[in-house]
């Protein structure tokens, strides 16, 4: 029996663990692909990318050996610079992969709080408008060419 | 099971307005849904990784995501990817709640353009339904537009435009076009089960707040009070007939696999315009070999898509584009109706939304070189999540019998059914009619005085907008159903979804597919099950 299964919601895993040798790969792919400005950290250099990471591979795809598949791929690549070119390659060779591992290590370092605080992003989060927001948008006037050219609707029979 | 009144196929907008409505007039209703309830809390944007969710786990695409409700979608000779969503509530759970009618001229375009067919109703003939439909879900809009005749009011007031709406506006007013605030299934105050909108902005992939009227929470649980019994996790995968050719209910198959049937004196599909075809086409027997309701080989062909494209236009200024609804802040119908001189027929619907999300942002750059997005660029890029405007477009696709659904001779879903096979392709016409929007996008940016902009000439992966597949019509030999989505073939069949529609407009259908669900619920009580009344 399985009525207890959700059919419309997916099933996801919150977290996977990574072990030691993924995380480093994609911690340095993020690196790489992400860098840092005078303002902006490098993500290798925060503490919390670890579980982020691990919360986004999770999040990205319900084949999680199709991560691990192309993290295998890019392992043998150390540093900055192999890395950087491998990377190049892949987006050329498999976009679908680079598409994959590149959403994971952007999302997982847009969706830390600390940047998000840097870039000004909220979150989707709740945000009511005030009472009267949607009569003060247009008390200015803006609708009025609009409404000053009149009808522009085509008349068909039956209307 | 015990023969009821009615046997409803889906529970989306058309299955919930239909059960509503009948069981409100005494008639016992059975609803088959083939997924089940989903919750708002259940929904990506309850968490902080949701732009990673929405990419699979939540995908438009039922052929990415996968869920236990959704079937397959063959798609391997067509220029698209339809999506649905497989639920309670059906593609609603998913829809960004846009809620235009169609215009008169959408009813008449075989009068007026000389091309495909006029509809055998009128904008007159369902605007009551219309009216009806919006006061009970609480739509939200500004009444009087210029863009339709008089008398069209809505029971909610508008949304804020916001920054996005007011600077998209500025740009449509710089240029002397139509906008105007844009109507939604969204509630601007707390309506019976929804609650008020919290701009969350994420409308399109599941309301966290329960606001979107979507129609598990707008109708669906209003029937059940009226004693609607809504079964869940029931596929369908045939409507059966009795000696004399009339419908007597649906087999239908429950999540362990077993197979029951479920007897009524009337059936009504309400499948969406790709699976409301292929049942009728699983339906098949000795006596309708070429499907059920299809003696005019109708049932299938026609289908609509109403192709999508885009212009994210990005601005110095923080427009705050992580505020909803999404929903449409404005619309824009200058270019609704047909103009010869742009070398094709009809025209689109022009609407803005906001960007929300920084991965978002990065997603919409994926057409720039390597060095212009990655290492140090994409933080600049991930803070215009804050400075997007997307200026989307409709546009209308007209019927043609060469676009089908039919059943996949290689693919098949879990429980063994054919999958439906999409045979789909863009028209000249259709491609002109893209290109002239996103030309008239990307100058609406310009006049708003936008940095950049991304156009994107066809959203493959985008068309929810299912329609025309069991067209109506007046003529049994090149129509499937009557004007009431009586069956011609089979009198006690009904059909009460988006592939009814004749033409498919440009605007975004859920508003007419569910009048007319209304108009095709109404015909039943009236007429009888079996037009006995008529």
């Amino acid at each position: 029996m399985e009525t207890s299964k959700r059919l419309s919601v997916p099933h996801v895993v919150k977290q996977v663990k990574l072990d030691e040798d993924k995380y480093q790969t994609l911690i340095l792919i993020a690196d790489v692909l992400i860098g840092e400005t005078e303002i902006d950290p490098l993500p290798s250099s925060l503490e919390t990318m670890r579980g982020s990471l691990e919360i986004a591979v999770a999040a990205r795809t319900r084949n999680v050996a199709d991560v691990y598949g192309i993290l295998s791929s890019l392992a043998r690549y150390k540093d900055h610079k192999s890395l950087d070119d491998a990377l190049r390659a892949l987006s050329k060779s498999d976009p679908d992969d680079f598409q994959m591992i590149s959403s994971i290590v952007a999302g997982s370092y847009f969706m830390l709080p600390e940047i998000k605080a840097l870039i000004g992003y909220p979150g989707q989060v709740k945000d009511f408008p005030k009472f009267d927001e949607a009569f003060n948008d247009l008390e200015d006037g803006i609708l009025d060419p609009v409404i000053e050219r009149g009808s522009i609707y085509v008349v068909a029979d039956g209307e | 099971m015990d023969e009821v009144d009615i046997v409803v196929i889906g529970a989306g907008p058309a299955g919930s307005v239909v059960s509503h409505t009948l069981a409100e007039a005494g008639l016992s209703v059975v609803c088959l849904e083939q997924g089940d309830w989903v919750n708002p809390s259940d929904f990506a944007a309850n968490n902080p990784e949701w732009e990673l969710l929405i990419q699979e786990h939540w995908s438009h695409d039922p052929n990415i995501r996968k869920l236990p409700s959704d079937y397959p979608v063959d798609v391997v000779d067509s220029d698209m990817s339809p999506v649905m969503f497989n639920a309670v509530g059906g593609s609603s759970i998913y829809f960004g709640a846009e809620w235009p009618r169609l215009a008169p001229s959408d009813f008449r375009v075989k009068s007026l353009d000389g091309i495909a067919d006029d509809w055998p109703i009128s904008y007159a003939e369902l605007k009551p339904y219309h009216d009806e439909v919006d006061r009970f879900i609480g739509a939200s809009g500004l009444a009087n537009d210029p863009a339709y005749p008089a008398g069209l009011e809505y029971p909610m007031p508008p949304h804020p435009l916001g920054l996005v709406g007011r600077k998209s506006a500025q740009g449509a007013n710089a240029l002397g076009w139509h906008w105007w605030p844009g109507t939604n299934a969204i509630s601007t105050k707390k309506h019976k089960a929804l609650e008020p909108c919290a701009r969350f902005g994420v409308c399109e992939w599941g309301c966290p707040q329960g606001a979107k009227a979507s129609f598990d929470l707008a109708y669906m649980v209003h029937a059940q009070k009226a004693g609607v019994k809504v079964v869940t996790g029931a596929r369908v995968r045939e409507i059966t007939t009795n000696s004399v050719g009339l419908a007597d209910g649906a087999i239908w198959i429950d999540r362990n696999g077993n197979e029951l049937k479920q007897r009524a004196k009337a059936v009504v599909v309400c499948a969406n315009g790709v699976g409301t075809p292929r049942l009728l086409l699983l339906s098949a027997n000795k006596r309708h070999p070429d499907g059920l309701a299809n003696s005019s080989g109708m049932a299938g062909k026609n289908l609509m898509l109403h192709p999508n494209c885009s212009v994210a236009g990005f601005y110095d200024e923080d427009l705050k584009s992580h505020r909803g609804p999404a929903g449409q802040l404005i619309y824009s119908l200058e270019f609704y109706e047909t103009d010869e001189s742009r070398g094709f027929a009809r025209g689109a619907k022009l609407h803005v939304l906001p960007l929300p999300g920084p991965l978002n942002s990065i997603e919409a750059h994926r057409g720039n070189s390597f060095d212009d997005l990655w290492g140090t660029n994409l933080h600049d890029i991930a803070r215009r999540h804050a400075s997007g405007i997307l200026w989307a477009a409709n546009t209308e696709d007209l019927p043609e019998e060469s676009n089908t659904v039919s059943l996949s001779s290689t693919i098949f879903d879990k429980d063994g059914l054919a999958a439906p096979k999409v045979n789909y392709r863009i028209s000249e016409g259709t491609r002109k009619n893209l290109k002239f929007a996103v030309a008239r996008m990307e100058e609406l940016h310009q006049a708003s005085g936008a940095k950049s902009t991304i156009s994107t000439e066809l959203w493959v992966d985008q068309p929810g907008h299912l329609l025309g597949t069991a067209r109506m019509g007046k003529d049994p030999n090149t129509s499937v159903v009557d004007s009431w989505g009586r069956s011609h073939d089979v009198k006690n069949l009904f059909i009460a979804d988006g592939s009814i529609f004749v033409t498919s407009g440009a605007m975004n259908p859920t508003a007419t597919i569910s009048a007319l669900a209304l108009r095709v619920a109404r015909g039943i009580i009236a007429h009888g099950l079996k037009g006995e009344k008529v």
